[in-house]
């Protein structure tokens, strides 16, 4: 958790967040770092504050003050549109609710980060459909969400955060919503593909059994703070 | 962005439906009504303009137009055909009596004099013109809707089933099918004047009075007048071994007719004809264009309280349609952070909501503007059904 590490993917400096509509609660990261290649899961009870922590350092958060930067890019410096074009071609997102368009079929919710990011669709086609393969779901790539089970959601939107090869996979309670034996697959699954895309993965999770499949597991309640608040 | 709008259009295809139909109301019928009453008007002053003077029955100025100009049965009285010669003593005043007065499965029968066609232009596309009693002609759409050709048979339609004293069905033989003229003489079963008195009851044919022996046909007999019972059963087909049978029991000049097309030799004549006809407390005569012009008026006030209620819905269903583009919106919350998470900007989540509104929008003005082209073209049936 060297802050200076010159080889770091995601570096917190002093960072405070303040959540809009409370304007006393607030997330203090006095420093933070997670180093290239070293997949990290973070843990912590409920409501404090990881969440927050990974919609900062993907850019879709803007901290109040202090300096978050993702993969050597201060997110502060950045406009809406090139925050945006970070994430679609350098971060790949995953989320508890596996956050499926509903009105899509399996294969075009894989490419919509390449359509949104207008990259070339005919190669991203190829990637996904062998992507979907080896995560078992080649043969639903025609069905809608409602028509697949909670796994194959979620293998879904974790081909759909891998298509453009991003250099970090950010997720967020990937396993919260799967049995425990889906669970490892899934956690299998996205550590496999990101070694071999050389990807960097930060998690948030509550299970034990996931935290010990990645090289660190930090407690975010050792590194920062939720000061104040109403509720 | 069009492809993933596209995609949820057809995704939720029966809400997307609805919106159009909605967008297809609230534009088509202001549309649909104005090409109606368009379409109407045309047709009513393209027909009025070329008959300068109209002569009828004392009555509805609006029934006696749409008569003698349109083929609308109505409930006018007669006039005697003798009105013709009184229109003709003025030399270069050309006169063509029309009478409509019954149908043929739902078609009116127009019975008119040869000239008629002479100045309508109208030629047959199959078959030949009517050369006697009996005979019909066909127009364009009638004879579609019909299903007839020239050699079928078409029997008027039977005015009452229950009156035994009305005159009977006549069958009609078809000898021949007008080209489409797109006017009201397309819609139309065309028969000469001596046909209508037929149909009227007034010529009929039977077997000859000097071959009836039977005691209960002949009532009397002397040596100049056979008295035959209303039990003989009259002819209803001329054919030709009918033909020769059948005759007139009335004075021509008082033969019933519907209307007179009038043409005067110019203005003083048809002041003269004019004044002549009104002086008869039956009768009226008048200038088309004049009626069809106060019928288009009367026409277009109930237009313009129309469109005040189109308005008026029109504001209250693009106002519900606001609301309930809003609460979609807001329902499609957790999608819209979707994207703007993996790296949408709002501008494409807005175009997203634009392409798709704007294709409901597209779709439902396109169907209003085809579906008010098309109600040009048929205008004249939905007034019919109208009516």
């Amino acid at each position: 958790m060297d802050a200076d590490s010159p080889n770091q993917i995601v570096r917190f400096n002093d960072v405070c967040y303040r959540y809009p509509g409370d304007e006393q609660l607030e997330l203090r990261v006095p420093r933070f770092g997670i180093n290239t290649n070293e997949h990290t899961a973070i843990t912590g009870p409920s409501g404090c504050g990881k969440t927050t922590l990974l919609r900062l350092l993907s850019g879709v958060l803007m901290p109040t003050h202090g300096v978050v930067e993702t993969l050597g890019v201060d997110t502060a410096s950045q406009s809406n549109s090139e925050r945006g074009q970070q994430r679609i071609r350098s971060i790949g997102m995953v989320f508890q609710d596996f956050a499926l368009i509903e009105y899509l079929s399996a294969l075009d919710n894989i490419l919509l980060t390449a359509r949104l990011g207008k990259l070339d669709l005919s190669s991203a086609r190829d990637l996904s459909r062998e992507l979907a393969d080896r995560a078992g779901i080649g043969h639903v790539l025609r069905r809608f969400p409602h028509q697949l089970s909670q796994g194959e959601r979620q293998r879904v939107a974790i081909c759909r955060s891998l298509v453009t090869k991003p250099k970090l996979i950010v997720c967020d309670e990937p396993t919260g919503n799967l049995d425990p034996s889906r669970s490892m697959d899934i956690i299998d699954l996205i550590h496999s593909e990101a070694q071999s895309i050389g990807a960097t993965i930060v998690a948030v999770t509550h299970n034990q059994s996931v935290c010990d499949r990645f090289d660190r597991s930090i407690d975010l309640s050792d590194f920062a703070s939720l000061e104040g608040g109403g509720s | 962005m069009i492809l993933l709008a596209m995609r949820h259009l057809r995704f939720h295809w029966g809400r997307s439906l609805l919106l159009c139909l909605c967008i297809f109301v609230i534009v088509g019928l202001p549309l649909v009504s104005r090409s109606v009453i368009s379409s109407f008007e045309s047709s009513l002053r393209d027909r009025a303009q070329t008959v300068p003077l109209l002569v009828g029955p004392a009555g509805s100025r609006f029934d006696l137009v749409l008569a003698a100009l349109h083929w609308r049965i109505t409930d006018l009285k007669p006039i005697p055909l003798g009105v013709v010669e009184e229109i003709r003593e003025l030399p270069g005043t050309e006169a063509i009596p029309v009478h409509v007065r019954y149908r043929a499965r739902g078609k009116p029968i127009a019975a008119v004099p040869y000239e008629y066609f002479e100045f309508r232009g109208l030629v047959p596309q199959e078959g030949r013109m009517i050369a006697g009693l009996g005979e019909a002609l066909l127009g364009s759409t009638a004879a579609k809707e019909l299903k007839l050709k020239p050699g079928d048979e078409l029997p008027s339609d039977q005015l009452s089933s229950y009156d035994i004293t009305a005159p009977s069905a006549v069958m009609l033989r078809i000898v021949g099918v007008l080209h489409e003229t797109n006017t009201p003489d397309d819609r139309v079963v065309f028969v000469d004047l001596e046909t209508a008195w037929l149909l009227e009851g007034i010529a009929h044919g039977h077997a000859s009075a000097s071959s009836v022996r039977d005691p209960d046909l002949l009532i009397g007999e002397s040596e100049e007048h056979v008295a035959l019972s209303g039990a003989l059963i009259e002819y209803q087909r001329v054919d030709e071994t009918t033909a020769g049978s059948f005759h007139l029991h009335e004075d021509r000049a008082e033969l019933p007719i519907t209307a007179i097309l009038v043409f005067p030799k110019d203005q003083k004549d048809a002041a003269l004809t004019r004044t002549r006809i009104n002086a008869v407390e039956s009768r009226q005569a008048l200038s088309p264009i004049n009626i069809s012009d106060e019928l288009i008026r009367s026409v277009l006030r109930v237009q313009r309280l129309v469109d005040v209620i189109f308005l008026i819905v029109g504001i209250a269903m693009i106002g519900l349609l606001v609301l309930v583009s809003l609460l979609t919106i807001r329902a499609r919350s957790h999608e819209v952070r979707t994207l703007l998470d993996i790296g949408a900007t709002r501008t494409q989540v807005s175009l997203i909501f634009l392409f798709e509104y704007a294709s409901i929008v597209l779709v439902g003005i396109a169907g209003a503007v085809l579906a008010a082209w098309m109600s040009g073209s048929v205008s004249d049936q939905i007034l019919n059904l109208l009516s």
